[in-house]
């Protein structure tokens, strides 16, 4: 019934450079519970195949990308 | 009949048929909002979670007055009372300001349990996340908002919207627009932080009225102590110099920093939209929480009408402009600001026939606490019911003129919810206003130019009507309502 893996709130789908380390707020998608993160990600499940489910939402909160993006953690900041 | 507390209040709505008792689990992630969310779209019962997931011992309340008939109920009315009868009786109630009594805190249930400072942990309590996209749990949707004005003294409730960020602080939007703005405006002059307090499931009435647009010279215990015919009573905070409602579940006391700001929003509104997006709000620090045994968070799930906000404007706001139109000379037969149009419509019907009177009725709105930001007026004569939307809308598609009766206002004082606005008008603040003068012009001869109305009611003569609505069932069908 509910999302797993994590949520992040962008402006526009470009903030989010592909590939790369990026530091970013997230938050878990089923307790809301925010965090700082270093992270790679990547909208292709393919090339972060050892990634979490990474929902993309607008500042309004609508999931900008109907599909999950992946995430994959690096560290905590 | 007055209410304790939120509990007899349920009783009642449960005696009524106006509650559910939910006994089968309810996760607080969506499941309880989206229920909530689907009871105000069907005007159904409140819903009462008793077994919320994860947090034995604790309820929430969904929709607490999201009909007119809960709004009855909560007022000690019958509630079949028409929304015209509600209205007469706000405004016959509402002159008897009544001043609360403080009562002793061994007499306040709401002080059964007190956490204070390290043992504050908001997560303790079942906030929901209401709606899919809210920018996170909100504990804080039907509620009390208290402040007080550092120069005069004089104390404010409001119901602002409050997002938990972490275990001991909140998040939530000080609009300048609001009570609350102003007096954050002058401990920001001042350099201190501000103290306030939160009482979640109050009273229905205190509840009610705290989410009300009142002029800022009311106290709105007083206002609400009118209501109810009987004092509110109130007893001291713990770690600030406020007063809350004795018998509230919840109560949330500390300070909102100057400094500090954290991420709030997006959230579902009550424009049916979530409108006002991300950003960056004070951090509410909270100092102490106390609360009932076995509490129950009241939660308001604001989207498309009807919900609890659209109840407040349309009882007070309707109820308020009447006043004000009377007392301004106003000719106004009736006033609905109708729980459809979010606050931003009004529609007034005024007796007799007068040049000008829409932009008279409008201009009067327009300049009054109540209708500041109620872009929307519509005017049609006394004839036309205005708690009969079906009625309005013929008034205007037959008497108001498309070109000539149509009066725009092309600058005016604006709030970010109202989503017709761009993003830069909506940042300015900076909207606009129109009237639809759906009245028949003052100057057209009554018997020459303005045509007879063809109804049940208006065309036959009393004699036929009465024969007609003697005989009805006789004709086969069933006795009208």
């Amino acid at each position: 019934m509910f999302r797993k893996g994590y949520e992040i709130f962008v402006r526009k789908l470009d903030e989010l450079e592909q590939g790369k380390e990026l530091q970013k707020e997230i938050r878990d998608a089923q307790t809301y519970q925010r965090k700082n993160v270093k992270a790679v990600i990547s909208s292709s499940p393919d090339k972060l195949p050892d990634g979490e489910p990474l929902w993309v939402r607008g500042m309004m909160g609508q999931l900008l990308d109907e599909k999950a993006w992946r995430i994959k953690i690096v560290s905590e900041v | 009949m007055v209410f304790k507390d939120l509990r007899e209040y349920i009783a009642a709505l449960e005696e009524h048929g106006e509650l559910k008792r939910v006994k089968k689990e309810v996760d607080w992630n969506l499941e309880a909002g989206a229920i909530t969310r689907l009871v105000c779209e069907k005007g159904l019962p409140s819903p009462l979670f008793e077994k919320v997931k994860g947090y034995p011992g604790y309820r929430i309340l969904g929709a607490p007055i999201s009909t007119f008939r809960k709004l009855a109920i909560a007022m000690g009315l019958s509630p079949e009372t028409s929304i015209k009868g509600l209205i007469d009786i706000y405004l016959q109630r509402k002159n008897k300001l009544t001043k609360p009594v403080i009562v002793d805190k061994s007499q306040a249930p709401c002080k059964e349990n007190i956490d204070i400072g390290d043992q504050v942990d908001l997560l303790k309590f079942p906030a929901p996340m209401l709606h899919d996209g809210d920018g996170g749990r909100y504990l804080c949707t039907w509620q009390i908002n208290v402040t007080k004005d550092p120069d005069t003294g004089r104390v404010n409730w409001g119901c602002y919207r409050g997002m938990v960020a972490t275990k001991n602080t909140i998040t939530g939007s000080v609009s300048p627009a609001k009570d609350i703005g102003t007096h954050f405006q002058k401990y920001r002059a001042k350099k201190t932080a501000m103290p306030f307090a939160i009482a979640i499931g109050p009273e229905p009435v205190s509840g009610f009225i705290a989410g009300a647009r009142v002029a800022a010279t009311i106290y709105e215990a007083e206002l609400a102590g009118a209501l109810r015919q009987e004092p509110v009573e109130l007893v001291k905070c713990e770690a600030v110099d406020l007063e809350v409602p004795a018998t509230a579940e919840i109560v949330i006391e500390g300070e909102i920093s100057l400094t500090e700001t954290d991420w709030e929003g997006p959230f579902g509104e009550f424009v049916g939209y979530s409108a006002t997006g991300r950003g960056r709000s004070p951090v509410w620090k909270v100092k102490a929480v106390t609360y009932r045994n076995n509490p129950i968070l009241t939660i308001s799930n604001t989207g498309v009408p009807v919900d609890e906000y659209h109840l407040d404007v349309g009882l007070v706001r309707s109820a308020e402009l009447y006043d004000k139109l009377r007392s301004e000379g106003v000719p106004a037969a009736a006033v609905n600001a109708p729980p459809e149009g979010v606050g931003f419509l009004v529609i007034v019907s005024v007796s007799g026939r007068a040049p000008n009177i829409a932009e008279r009725v409008a201009s009067c709105i327009w300049g009054s606490t109540q209708g500041t930001h109620a872009p929307f007026v519509m005017v049609v004569n006394d004839d036309v019911d205005v708690f009969d939307i079906w009625q309005v809308i013929h008034a205007m598609v037959t008497r108001c003129h498309p070109y000539r009766n149509i009066w725009k206002v092309e600058r005016a004082s604006a709030i970010p919810f109202m989503t017709f606005l761009n993003a830069y008008e909506r940042q300015q603040r900076l909207g606009a206003k129109v009237c639809f003068d759906c009245t028949w012009p003052a100057d057209w001869d009554a018997t020459v130019d303005i045509p007879p109305k063809i109804s049940f009611n208006n065309n036959y003569s009393k004699e036929v009507r009465d024969h007609v609505l003697k005989n009805w069932e006789k004709y086969g069908f069933d006795k009208l309502a």
